[in-house]
């Protein structure tokens, strides 16, 4: 489904007040096209946390500096934002965080699409999307913000894992290109084995049940490597109705879904093996 | 020269399982064959590779081509491939991942096995070992760490040295001395025990080994850094 039909179901569900709905249709819109003003417009008005609104506010702006209405309402929000803080006496330093995971949020609002509510989410995509600065920045923040010892030292192994890509200056590879390269590894594979199978002949056996196989284990193969490389593929959104990178239930099915389609054309290849080393026996004129 | 140990640490896994298993497999089925083996030639004839046979695709095809690598001749053919799938393996797995070293490991045992029967199809001689793959490993080693330090015994007349080589004239050397063989083989049909043309398939199959590699170890290998 387009962005623009997306869009168009996203009101109809607004309209008719089916707000959660709405905003997930939103959701998908915007990380399909991020710089989309009108799905972001709506956004600001369906998400419930008044810092999603915000930004979801700003990334209007962002797109489009002109539109005078959402700057209004955005006046609005920030005003609020700060009679809220000024109740509280004196900043406390996870306020203090709190308010630079927000900085963060806004500066990387391209970024983050979809996962607007978990920082941890965004820096993911972030990193994905090969923008590991913008990722650190984050990684930082929420590790200021952790309360316990077991996720600070998760967020910690992300941050020096980063320095250290920065350090040595590591090219960014996009995860497609990771799926594509990862995809030949096992057709590779069967293809030699089939190629064996038949005596280096494949011309004479093109009919053989070997060569129907070989889609199956290229399908396979890449559904393990989707299920491998993290990154928003569209299986996620179209088969799983999932916004973000793959949950692990969906990636347990779909990697399993790959190991099946490999192992059937292996098993019929071992098995047509077996039964003709069931009936072998050494050739007498062999060695004459 | 004997290869001993790859001095350098693994980066991403903590543990070579597959390289260890294959160890254990191949060490399992040398040591199991006196119990249940009799005739010796026809079960190489079945369980190795043949290239006659495999023209004719007569006998096991492609599982045949899969147990010729954990087939060996005696003691020392077996320790003479161990020792270095240890070495080599070790850390391409750690680039790899496990299962996709496992797959590359069986790639290049194939195309070893190819290169053989392409060479001499006509020979009734079955060809056994894992020497084929792991000329695979030594070759995608080659590639991925070629600064690497491989721990290696040599002898200098009876006096026994073990420096700290490093990884590009370890594998030249091996690779070197297939190479006159080889091309005896192929010009003048001379016939050895050893499959040199099979080395040499496994070894040009390390030109998929970036096909293989994790994620991270991609990237490293084009940042002009150690993967």
């Amino acid at each position: 489904m387009s962005s623009v039909d997306l869009l168009r179901r996203g009101i109809e569900a607004a309209h008719a007040d089916r707000k959660i709905e709405a905003r997930e249709i939103f959701l998908q819109v915007v990380e399909i096209d991020p710089r989309n003003e009108l799905a972001w417009m709506w956004l600001s008005g369906l998400v419930d946390d008044l810092e999603d609104q915000i930004i979801a506010c700003e990334n209007v702006l962002a797109i489009n500096p002109e539109n005078q209405k959402v700057r209004l309402f955005l006046e609005g929000l920030k005003r609020k934002q700060h009679e809220l803080r000024g109740e509280d006496q004196g900043i406390s330093q996870g306020q203090r965080a709190q308010q630079n995971t927000q900085q963060v949020k806004n500066e990387n609002r391209m970024g983050q699409k979809s996962a607007i509510r978990d920082p941890m989410r965004i820096a993911g995509f972030l990193e994905q999307d090969g923008k590991l600065d913008q990722a650190l920045d984050i990684y930082k923040v929420e590790a200021a913000r952790a309360k316990d010892l077991h996720l600070f030292d998760q967020i910690y192994k992300n941050i020096t894992r980063i320095e250290k890509a920065l350090a040595e200056n590591i090219k960014f590879v996009p995860p497609r290109s990771s799926v594509f390269r990862l995809t030949f590894t096992w057709p590779l594979l069967y293809l030699s084995l089939a190629l064996v199978q038949v005596g280096l002949k494949p011309m004479e056996h093109l009919t053989s049940y070997l060569w129907f196989a070989f889609p199956w284990v290229v399908l396979g193969s890449f559904l393990i490597a989707v299920s491998e490389v993290r990154y928003r593929h569209v299986i996620w959104r179209k088969i799983f109705q999932e916004t973000g990178d793959g949950s692990l239930i969906a990636r347990i099915a779909v990697g399993t879904a790959g190991w099946l389609m490999i192992f059937i054309p292996l098993t019929l290849l071992l098995i047509d093996s077996l039964n003709r080393l069931s009936v072998f026996q050494i050739p007498p004129r062999l060695f004459e | 020269m004997l290869p001993l140990n790859d001095t350098e640490p693994n980066r991403y896994s903590f543990f070579p399982i597959i390289t260890v298993l294959l160890i254990v497999v191949n060490c399992f089925i040398f040591f199991s064959e006196p119990q249940i083996v009799d005739d010796y030639w026809s079960y190489y004839m079945k369980y190795g590779t043949t290239p006659v046979l495999i023209r004719a695709t007569l006998g096991g095809g492609a599982l045949s081509n899969i147990t010729t690598m954990f087939l060996h001749g005696d003691l020392f053919h077996l320790l003479g491939n161990m020792l270095p799938l240890w070495v080599f393996g070790r850390r391409v797995e750690d680039a790899c991942g496990h299962w996709r070293y496992m797959v590359y490991y069986l790639l290049a045992g194939t195309w070893a096995n190819i290169l053989e029967i392409l060479v001499s199809g006509d020979s009734p001689i079955p060809s056994i070992g894992a020497s084929g793959a792991i000329f695979g490993l030594m070759g995608a080693y080659l590639l991925l760490y070629p600064a690497g330090r491989i721990r290696t015994l040599v002898f200098l007349n009876i006096i026994p040295f073990w420096p700290r080589i490093r990884a590009l004239w370890v594998v030249l050397y091996f690779l070197g001395l297939q190479i006159i063989p080889a091309i005896q083989v192929l010009l003048r049909d001379v016939h050895y025990q050893v499959s040199y043309w099979a080395h040499l398939g496994g070894f040009f199959s390390a030109i998929f080994i970036l096909l293989f590699l994790r994620p991270e170890a991609y990237a490293r290998y084009f940042s002009d850094v150690s993967v």
